[in-house]
C-alpha cells in the first residue's frame, strides 16, 4: 500500500485501544482529491472508530493523520473542521429543536470573519455575511430537495430526509474531504437509489473526497471507486471494488473461515 | 476576505444609516426610558411604578440567564452572585464617589437629575454629573461581573451539566461569604480622607450591609438596560452566534464536529449574562427600599431568577420577558387580590383578542384566559373565606406552579419559539412541548 | 448512658497539651458531624446513581427530620410545657389525623373502584390509566402513616412512664418513618410523572419541591416562623468521659478533651446505618436490584425488575438517612432555625458537596466525602479562621471538580459517539 504523492489525506499507522481492546491498530488510508472511497468491515471493525479519531471525538495513541498539509492529531473537533473535513453520524445527531435551515446556516459559521460586537451592532459587513450565508444555505437545501421544509424543526422531518440534512449541513462547512458515516441507513430501496446519484453529484458540484463508510453492498460496490476493508482494527485488504469481492480474505472475514476452506 | 464575502459583495449602505442600525439598543432604550420615566411615572403612582421598576429589573435578570441556562444549555445557579458583584462594585463606586466629588454622603435627591429621581413633583436638571457617575458604576460593575463570568465560564472546558451547575453554586457561595468577611463601610469623610484610597474598595459592609447608598435607580435607568439586554438578547438569538449557542445546547458534540469551538462561546455567553446580571446588580444596590446585603443576593435569588427562566421556556427571551412581568406583579396582587371585573376581564379579552388573531386556534387563547379569571376569582374567594394572607404563601404557590408546569409543560410557557413565532399558523408552537435531549 | 470513667489526673505530659488537646478535640467534632453529613451524602448519591439528578430537596428532607423529631418531642411532654405546642394545640392530633383518615377513604374507593367498577366498565384492562393499582399504593400509605401515629403514641405513654432513653429512640424511627412517607409520596407525585423528561426538567422540580418543602414547613400549621430549642433525648449534661485536664475548684475538670456521649452516640448511629446500607446494596437481592437500575433502567426492566418500587425504596431509604441525620443533628445543635433559613440549606449544600467530591453515585464515597469535609470544615474552622468554613468546602468541592471532575472514587464516563 504505497502512499500516492497527491494525496489530501494521509493517515498513517494509527491506533487506539479502549482498555485492552485494540479498536484500531495500525491503520493506514490515503486518499487522492476527488477520490470516492468505500470503508467497509464487519459489525465493530472499528469503522465509525476510524471516523472518530479523525475527526478528534478520539485522540489516537499512535500515528499520524495529515490533511492537505495540516496534521490533524491533537487538534479539537472545531479546528479539525475548519481544516476542511467534515462528516455525517452513524445515529443521526441533528439539531433536534433548530429549524431544518438554521441547522444548516449553522454550519456556515465556521467559515465567517464577523465578531459578535459585530452580531450585536449589525454592522454592514455582518449583514453582508448573513445574507449570504443565507442564500448559500438555500442553494444547499435546493440541491438536497429540502427548501420546501425549511422552516419545519429537524425533529419532525422523516429519516431519509434527516440524513440527507445531515449531509448538506456537512457540507455547508466547505469541507475538502467528506466522511459519510452509513448514509443510507433506514432508506428504502428508491431514496438509496437517489443518494446513490446524489453522492456523485456532490463530489463532483463541490470537488469532494469522499470517504464513506457503509453496509449496504450493493451500495459501496457501485458508487465507490475504491474501498477499504477493516477488521478487528486492522486493514485487512484495499482495493477496486472487484478485486475487494474476490479477496479471501475479505470473504473469510465476512462469512467465516469455512466457507474459503 | 472570508468565505461568504466573496460570494456576494458587501453592502455598502448609508454610514448615518450603519451608525444608527448599531446604536438602536441604546436609542429605542432612551426612548422606551424617557416614555416610562416621564410618562408612565407621573400618571401611575408610587406603588405602580415601584412594581414597574422591580419588574424591569427582573426582566434585565431572566433574559441575561436565558442567554446562558436558554441559548447554551448550561446550567448556571450562581446567577445572584454575578449580580452581587456588580452590586458592590457599582455600591462602591457611587458611595466614594460622591465622597470625593461632593465631599459628602451620594445623595440622590440633592445631587442626581430628573431622570434619576423616583420621586413625585421634584424639578431640577435633567442630567447631572451624579447621574453620569451612577451610569459609570453600572457600566464598570457589569464589566467587573463579566471578569468574573470569565472566570465561571472557564471551568465549564471540563464540566457538564450537573457538575457545571454545582460549580456556579460554589462560586456564589464564595462570593457571599468573602463579602460578608469585609469590614465595616465608612461613614464620615474625614475617615475617608484619612484611609489610602485602594483600601476604599475593601469597605464593604460585611454580613450588615451596605447602607448609605444613595437611591439613583429608577424608572429611566431600568427602562434602559432592559430594553438594550432586551435587544441585544434579541439580536444575537437571531444571528450566526445565537445559532451558534443554540448548537451547543442542541448537542454538544455534533456542534463541534460542524466547527463551532463551543468552549469559546459558553465562556462568552457567560461573559454577556454575567455583564448584564452584574448592571441589575447595581440597579438592584440604588433602588430605594433595598438594603444591600450578601444574604439577600444569595442563592435563593438565584433559584427565583431560574424560575423566571424556567416558566418562561428556556432559550426564549420573550418568554423570560413574559414571566417575569407576571411573577413580579402577581404576589404584589396576592397582597390584596383585587376582582377581575372589570380590568381583568378587559385584559383578558384583548390579550385573547391578539392571540386569536394571530395564531391558528381561535378558541383556545379564550377558554385558557377564561380559566384563569375563573380560577383567580376562585382562589380570592377561598383565601376570604379560609382568613389566609395569599400574599405569605407566595412561595408555595411559585414551587408548585413550577414542579406542576415541569410535569404537564417540560419547555415552559413558549420553550425555544418566541411570541412573535405564533403567527406561523400556531404550527411552531403546537410542536415547541417536548424537546428531546 | 452514664458516665462511664473520668480520668481526673493527667496520664502523660503530652495528652495534658493544649496544642494536643485541641488538635483531638477537633478531631472528635469534626467525625461526629462528618458522619452526619456522610449520612445525608448517601440520600444524595443514591438518587444520583439511580436517577441521575441532584435531588436538591433532599437538604429539605434532613430539616423536616429534624423538625420533626423535634414537634414529636414537644407534643409528648418533652421539654416541659413547650409554647410551641401551645400555639399547635392540636398539631399532633390533628391534620396528620385527618390525611390518616383521607387516605384510609381513599383506599377504600380506590379499592372498590378498581375491584368491582372498573371490571363492569369493561374495555382493555392494559389501557385503563394509571397502570399501577392505586388502592394497593394507598394502603401502604395509609398503614404506614397510622403505624406512624401509633409510634407517636406509644412515645407519649413512654414518657408518661418515664422511659426516656427508650422513648427518645422511638422519636428517631418517627422521624424516620415521617421523612420515608414524605420521600415517597414525592417521588411518586413529582418525580415519577418525569421519569422520561430531560434531566434539566427534573433538576428544575427538585429545586421547586425544595421550595415548596422549606415554605410549606413556615406555614403556621407546620412548624411555625420562630426558631425553637430541641430538648435533649439523650444524656448530653456530662461529658461521657474526659481525658486529661486538670481538676478545678469544686471538682470541675478544666480543660481536657472531653467525650460527649452526643457525639458518641451520633456518630455510632450513623456508622451502624452506614453499614446496614452498605449491606443492603451489596448484599441483597434488593441491593443488586438498585445496582441493575442504576446501571440501565431499561434493560433492568426487561430483566423483570419492579424498576418503579426500587426508585421509589430508593428515596426511601435516602429520606430515612437524611431523617436520621436531622435526629442526630438536632440533638448535637438544640437550635432550631425555621425550615427556609440559610444554616439548613448550607448544612445540607455541604451534605452534597461531600457526595460530589466523594464520587457522586457512588455509595462508599458518599460516606468518605462526609468524612472528608467534616475534618476540613473543623480543621480549617479551628485552625485558620472560623468564620471561612464555607469557603474551604466549596473551594474543595470546584478543585475536585476542576483535577477529578467524576470524584476521589467515582468512575469517569465517556459519551458514546
Amino acid at each position: 500500500m504505497s502512499v500516492p504523492a497527491d494525496a489530501i489525506l494521509k493517515v498513517e499507522r494509527i491506533s487506539i485501544a479502549f482498555g485492552g481492546l485494540k479498536a484500531v491498530s495500525d491503520c493506514s488510508l490515503a486518499l487522492r482529491p476527488g477520490d470516492l472511497r468505500g470503508l467497509i468491515g464487519p459489525n465493530g471493525a472499528g469503522k465509525t472508530t476510524v471516523f472518530n479519531l479523525l475527526t478528534g471525538v478520539y485522540l489516537p495513541q499512535t500515528g499520524s493523520i495529515d490533511l492537505a498539509g495540516t496534521a490533524l492529531v491533537g487538534l479539537r473537533p472545531y479546528q479539525i473542521a475548519a481544516a476542511g473535513l467534515s462528516r455525517t453520524f452513524q445515529n443521526i445527531r441533528l439539531f433536534p429543536d433548530l429549524s431544518v435551515h438554521d441547522n444548516v446556516r449553522l454550519a456556515c459559521h465556521l467559515r465567517t470573519e464577523g465578531t459578535l460586537a459585530g452580531a450585536i451592532g449589525r454592522t454592514p459587513h455582518y449583514r453582508a455575511e448573513e445574507a449570504a450565508i443565507d442564500g448559500f444555505s438555500r442553494e444547499l437545501l435546493r440541491i438536497f430537495e429540502l427548501e420546501s421544509r425549511c422552516e419545519e424543526y429537524a425533529r419532525n422531518l422523516p429519516y431519509g430526509d434527516q440524513r440527507r440534512l445531515e449531509i448538506a449541513r456537512a457540507l455547508a462547512t466547505n469541507p475538502r474531504v467528506l466522511l459519510l458515516d452509513e448514509p443510507a441507513a433506514g432508506m428504502n430501496t428508491q431514496e438509496k437509489k437517489l443518494l446513490r446519484e446524489l453522492i456523485r453529484s456532490i463530489r463532483d458540484r463541490f470537488k469532494l473526497t469522499i470517504l464513506l463508510i457503509e453496509h449496504d453492498m450493493g451500495l459501496v460496490m457501485d458508487v465507490c471507486e475504491h474501498i477499504t476493508v477493516l477488521d478487528y482494527g486492522v486493514v485487512i485488504a484495499e482495493g477496486t471494488p472487484g478485486e475487494i469481492q474476490n479477496n479471501p480474505k475479505v470473504i473469510e472475514a465476512y462469512l467465516g473461515e469455512a466457507v474459503v476452506a | 476576505m472570508s468565505y461568504f464575502t466573496t460570494r456576494t459583495p458587501a453592502l455598502k449602505p448609508p454610514v448615518a444609516k450603519t451608525v444608527l442600525r448599531s446604536l438602536a439598543p441604546v436609542v429605542i432604550g432612551i426612548g422606551v426610558a424617557a416614555l416610562l420615566q416621564f410618562v408612565l411615572r407621573p400618571l401611575a403612582g408610587d406603588y405602580t411604578s415601584k412594581i414597574a421598576l422591580d419588574v424591569c429589573t427582573n426582566i434585565i435578570l431572566a433574559v441575561s440567564l436565558t442567554i446562558v441556562n436558554g441559548f447554551t444549555g448550561q446550567f448556571s445557579i450562581g446567577h445572584a452572585a454575578f449580580m452581587a458583584v456588580g452590586a458592590y462594585t457599582s455600591a462602591c463606586i457611587v458611595y466614594y464617589g460622591s465622597y470625593y466629588i461632593y465631599g459628602e454622603l451620594g445623595n440622590a435627591a440633592a445631587q442626581g437629575g430628573m431622570v434619576s429621581t423616583m420621586l413625585d413633583g421634584r424639578t431640577a436638571p435633567l442630567l447631572t454629573g451624579g447621574d453620569l457617575l451612577f451610569a459609570a458604576s453600572l457600566v464598570i460593575g457589569g464589566v467587573f461581573a463579566a471578569g468574573c463570568g470569565y472566570v465561571v465560564g472557564l471551568p465549564s472546558l471540563r464540566l457538564k451539566g450537573d457538575y457545571l451547575a454545582i460549580v456556579t453554586l460554589g462560586f456564589g457561595e464564595i462570593v457571599r461569604v468573602l463579602v460578608t468577611k469585609t469590614p465595616a463601610v465608612i461613614y464620615t469623610a474625614e475617615e475617608i480622607g484619612t484611609t489610602p484610597t485602594y483600601q476604599l474598595p475593601l469597605h464593604l459592609g460585611g454580613a450588615i450591609g451596605f447602607s448609605g447608598l444613595p437611591f439613583y435607580t429608577s424608572l429611566f435607568w431600568v427602562g434602559l438596560f432592559a430594553s438594550i439586554t432586551l435587544i441585544v438578547a434579541y439580536r444575537l438569538k437571531r444571528s450566526t452566534y445565537g445559532r451558534a449557542f443554540l448548537s451547543i445546547r442542541e448537542d454538544e458534540i455534533a456542534a463541534e464536529a460542524m466547527g463551532i469551538n463551543t468552549t469559546r462561546y459558553k465562556v462568552q455567553a457567560f461573559v454577556i449574562a454575567a455583564f448584564f446580571a452584574g448592571i441589575a446588580g447595581g440597579l438592584f444596590a440604588h433602588t430605594s427600599g433595598v438594603q444591600l446585603n450578601p444574604g439577600e443576593l444569595g442563592f435563593m435569588k438565584s433559584f427565583e431568577i431560574i424560575i423566571l427562566v424556567v416558566l418562561g421556556g428556556l432559550g426564549s427571551i420573550s418568554g423570560a420577558t413574559i414571566a417575569a412581568i407576571v411573577l413580579t406583579t402577581v404576589p404584589e396582587l396576592l397582597r390584596e387580590p383585587p376582582s377581575v371585573w372589570p380590568y381583568g376581564i378587559i385584559g383578558a379579552a384583548v390579550i385573547g383578542g391578539i392571540i386569536a388573531v394571530f395564531s391558528r386556534r381561535k378558541l383556545a387563547p379564550f377558554l385558557v384566559l377564561g380559566g384563569l379569571c375563573i380560577g383567580w376569582e376562585l382562589l380570592r374567594f377561598g383565601a376570604k373565606q379560609a382568613g389566609i394572607n395569599l400574599a405569605e404563601y407566595r412561595m408555595v404557590l411559585y414551587a408548585l406552579m413550577l414542579i406542576l408546569m415541569m410535569i404537564l409543560r417540560p419547555a415552559g410557557l413558549m420553550g425555544l419559539g418566541e411570541i412573535w413565532d405564533l403567527r406561523i399558523g400556531g404550527k411552531k408552537s403546537a410542536s415547541a412541548g417536548k424537546g428531546k435531549r | 448512658m452514664a458516665c462511664v470513667g473520668r480520668f481526673t489526673q493527667p496520664r502523660n505530659a503530652l495528652l495534658s497539651g493544649p496544642v494536643l488537646e485541641k488538635l483531638l478535640q477537633t478531631l472528635m467534632d469534626a467525625l461526629a458531624v462528618g458522619s452526619l453529613y456522610a449520612l445525608i451524602a448517601l440520600g444524595y448519591t443514591m438518587v444520583y446513581g439511580i436517577l441521575k439528578f441532584i435531588n436538591f430537596a433532599h437538604s429539605d428532607i434532613f430539616v423536616l427530620g429534624a423538625w420533626v423529631s423535634f414537634s414529636t418531642a414537644a407534643a409528648t411532654g418533652w421539654g416541659g410545657p413547650s409554647g410551641w405546642v401551645v400555639d399547635h394545640p392540636l398539631h399532633v392530633a390533628g391534620w396528620v389525623v385527618w390525611i390518616g383518615v383521607g387516605l384510609a377513604g381513599l383506599t377504600a374507593l380506590s379499592f372498590a373502584y378498581e375491584q368491582w367498577v372498573q371490571p363492569k366498565l369493561g374495555g382493555d384492562v392494559k389501557r385503563r390509566v394509571p397502570h399501577v393499582d392505586v388502592w394497593k399504593v394507598a394502603a401502604l400509605m395509609t398503614c404506614w402513616l397510622w403505624t406512624i401515629i401509633g409510634l407517636i403514641n406509644v412515645v407519649w405513654v413512654l414518657k408518661r412512664g418515664g422511659q426516656d432513653v427508650i422513648g427518645g429512640g422511638l422519636i428517631l424511627i418517627v422521624s424516620m418513618l415521617s421523612c420515608g412517607l414524605v420521600g415517597f409520596t414525592l417521588e411518586r407525585l413529582a418525580y415519577k410523572p418525569l421519569r422520561k423528561a430531560p434531566r434539566l426538567n427534573v433538576l428544575i422540580t427538585a429545586i421547586g419541591v425544595s421550595l415548596l418543602l422549606q415554605n410549606v414547613g413556615q406555614a403556621p400549621w407546620m412548624f411555625g416562623t420562630r426558631p425553637q430549642s430541641m430538648p435533649a433525648l439523650l444524656p448530653t449534661a456530662a461529658p461521657l468521659l474526659t481525658i486529661g485536664g486538670e481538676v478545678g475548684p469544686g471538682g470541675v475538670v478544666i480543660g481536657g478533651v472531653k467525650v460527649w456521649a452526643v457525639d458518641v452516640i451520633g456518630a455510632g448511629t450513623a456508622i451502624v446505618l452506614m453499614i446496614a446500607l452498605d449491606w443492603l446494596v451489596f448484599r441483597t437481592k434488593m441491593g443488586r436490584a438498585m445496582r441493575a437500575v442504576s446501571h440501565n433502567t431499561n434493560t433492568a426492566a426487561l430483566m423483570g425488575i419492579p424498576v418503579d418500587r426500587v426508585i421509589s425504596f430508593t428515596f426511601v431509604t435516602g429520606a430515612m438517612l437524611a431523617a436520621a441525620a436531622g435526629f442526630l443533628y438536632s440533638q448535637k445543635y438544640s437550635g432550631l432555625n425555621q425550615t427556609a433559613t440559610m444554616t439548613w440549606t448550607m448544612l445540607g449544600l455541604k451534605a452534597f458537596v461531600a457526595a460530589v467530591v466523594g464520587g457522586i453515585g457512588n455509595i462508599r464515597g458518599a460516606m468518605l466525602g462526609g468524612l472528608l469535609i467534616g475534618l476540613l470544615e473543623f480543621f480549617g474552622a479551628a485552625y485558620i479562621d472560623s468564620s471561612m468554613r464555607d469557603v474551604y468546602v466549596f473551594g474543595l468541592l470546584i478543585l475536585v471538580l476542576l483535577f477529578r471532575p467524576s470524584g476521589l472514587l467515582g468512575k469517569s464516563v465517556r459519551e458514546k459517539v
